[in-house]
């Protein structure tokens, strides 16, 4: 499949239309409270899986390790139960553990010549997961939760181009499926988000849905740089960074920068996800023609 | 995004193809042969590709191989033709003179190498021609495809052993490696030449 604009289009509109499309649909449907937390997980499951179907050979019966995807971001959407308020913290970091492990023991090869071996790439990814699951979870309370959408699917753009810049232009076309839907989530929360609060359509439970899109971006945007990272030989841990990047938002929720408000604030922060992203970008599209 | 570029999997296929013209008869060293074989490997045999960019981009060739690979080619002593031909090569282990291009070649856009680390090729026919030609056939599996190629080879069989050379090209499309359509082109041009060795790079 050629990289031209009808594909770069295909790539976007495809699942961005569904995530966009479920999540408004979702939101006025889905009547509970704690419901509402799959809300936006479920758009950006359904969006990928929009867009992972029109891809060169897809798989639904998942043959190569990384047919597992798509059931992994359907799967991360159930985990968001571990999120819900009333566990108990050692539940959920159980929860939430045994989850991250399943995952990796579905997403890492069993191929012989893996190194580390496979039972311990399953922890080391599994361990990745849940750190990036508890590390983001506090933050949409800290931050501006719509603004944190949009610098999720920033990283997963990112990602997208790292991968498709240092390695494989397929693998970055799944990446780049994967951050469309998260674009989807974040363009209907902007709009959900601007209703005013008396009108009924008002999405107060946004920021509950937010924290349920938390192990969904984990476990899919996650998963994806690990498939970049471990394809490829040499292996390119780089890409595990991407998912990474918006833990600088801790910059923000504690410490003198928190102090920042308003446009300021907006801007400080996605300058502090999006500028070491940028900066990976250059490091790997530096001799990246061939 | 970057160009991508071809070249492409023949290269197993070579594992038949030989040929001996003249003026590789006078570069090639002649392999030995052993109880009517002779062995294959990167110290006595090259298997090269070469992949074009497509237009309207200028051709820009770039040319790889495998470094590491095995094979048997048997031959008929009294007759001093070839009865058949067998290559296994480890499609990790390509290269280019380029870095980052041997990475995308390895990659899922190209030969899947994770997924796909062997491509065979086993002769099921060999028709002898006039001077040292010979047509060979037989089963290219390559990404996880099976087709059945024929292409020209020239070998010579002589006291010293086989010398042989083979050039012939392959539509990567064949073998479901459909990727980068309109930017590099889908024919690969091959090489393989048994009597010279191997050298990366």
């Amino acid at each position: 499949m050629p990289v031209d604009v009808q594909t770069v289009l295909a790539m976007a509109v495809l699942p961005l239309v569904p995530a966009v499309g479920l999540a408004w649909v979702l939101g006025w449907l889905v009547p509970a409270e704690t419901s509402k937390r799959y809300v936006l997980g479920s758009a950006v499951a359904a969006g990928f899986f929009a867009g992972y179907v029109v891809l060169p050979d897809p798989a639904l019966v998942p043959v190569k390790y990384w047919h597992w995807l798509p059931y992994l971001a359907a799967a991360s959407v159930v985990a968001s139960m571990t999120q819900a308020p009333g566990i108990s913290w050692p539940v959920r970091i159980v929860a939430s553990g045994l989850v991250a492990i399943a995952a990796a023991w579905l997403l890492v090869p069993d191929w012989e010549d893996l190194k580390p071996p496979r039972h311990i790439t399953i922890g080391l990814l599994a361990a990745y997961f849940a750190l990036l699951t508890a590390a983001l979870t506090p933050l949409p309370n800290r931050l501006a939760g719509v603004q944190f959408l949009g610098l999720l699917a920033a990283a997963a753009a990112v990602l997208a181009l790292l991968i498709a810049l240092g390695y494989s232009l397929r693998f970055g076309q799944l990446a780049a499926v994967a951050a469309a839907s998260f674009a989807g989530v974040w363009l209907a929360a902007l709009g959900m988000s601007n209703w005013p609060r008396g009108d009924e359509r008002h999405p107060a439970w946004l920021p509950t849905a937010i924290h349920g899109l938390v192990p969904v971006f984990a476990l899919l945007i996650g998963g994806l740089a690990f498939v970049g990272t471990i394809d490829p030989d040499p292996p390119m841990p780089v890409m595990l960074v991407a998912p990474l990047a918006p833990l600088a938002l801790w910059l923000f929720a504690a410490g003198p920068l928190a102090r920042l408000q308003g446009l300021s604030a907006i801007l400080a922060q996605c300058a502090a996800v999006v500028i070491p992203l940028l900066i990976a970008v250059g490091v790997v599209a530096l001799g990246s023609g061939h | 995004m970057r160009s991508v570029f071809a070249v492409i999997g023949g290269a197993l296929a070579l594992t038949a193809l030989f040929v001996l013209d003249p003026c590789l008869a006078l570069a090639a060293t002649p392999v030995p042969v052993s109880g009517g074989n002779v062995t294959l490997s990167p110290d006595n045999t090259k298997i090269q590709f070469v992949g074009t960019h497509s237009p309207p981009k200028q051709p820009d060739p770039r040319r790889g191989g495998f470094a590491k690979f095995k094979g048997k080619v048997a031959v008929d002593a009294a007759t001093k033709s070839l009865k058949s031909v067998s290559v296994e090569i480890d499609t990790a282990s390509l290269f280019t003179e380029i870095d980052k291009l041997t990475t995308h070649l390895k990659s899922p856009d190209f030969f899947d190498v994770r997924e796909y680390p062997k491509a065979t090729f086993e002769s099921t026919k060999i028709t002898a021609g006039e001077k040292g030609k010979a047509t060979i056939t037989g089963k290219l599996s390559l990404h996880g495809v099976t087709k059945e190629i024929s292409f020209p080879a020239t070998a010579e069989v002589g006291d010293k052993g086989l010398t042989l050379k083979s050039e012939f090209s392959i539509d990567r499309r064949q073998f479901d490696m459909k990727f980068g359509e309109g930017m590099v082109e889908p024919k690969v041009s091959m090489t393989v030449i048994v009597g010279e060795k191997t050298t990366p790079k």
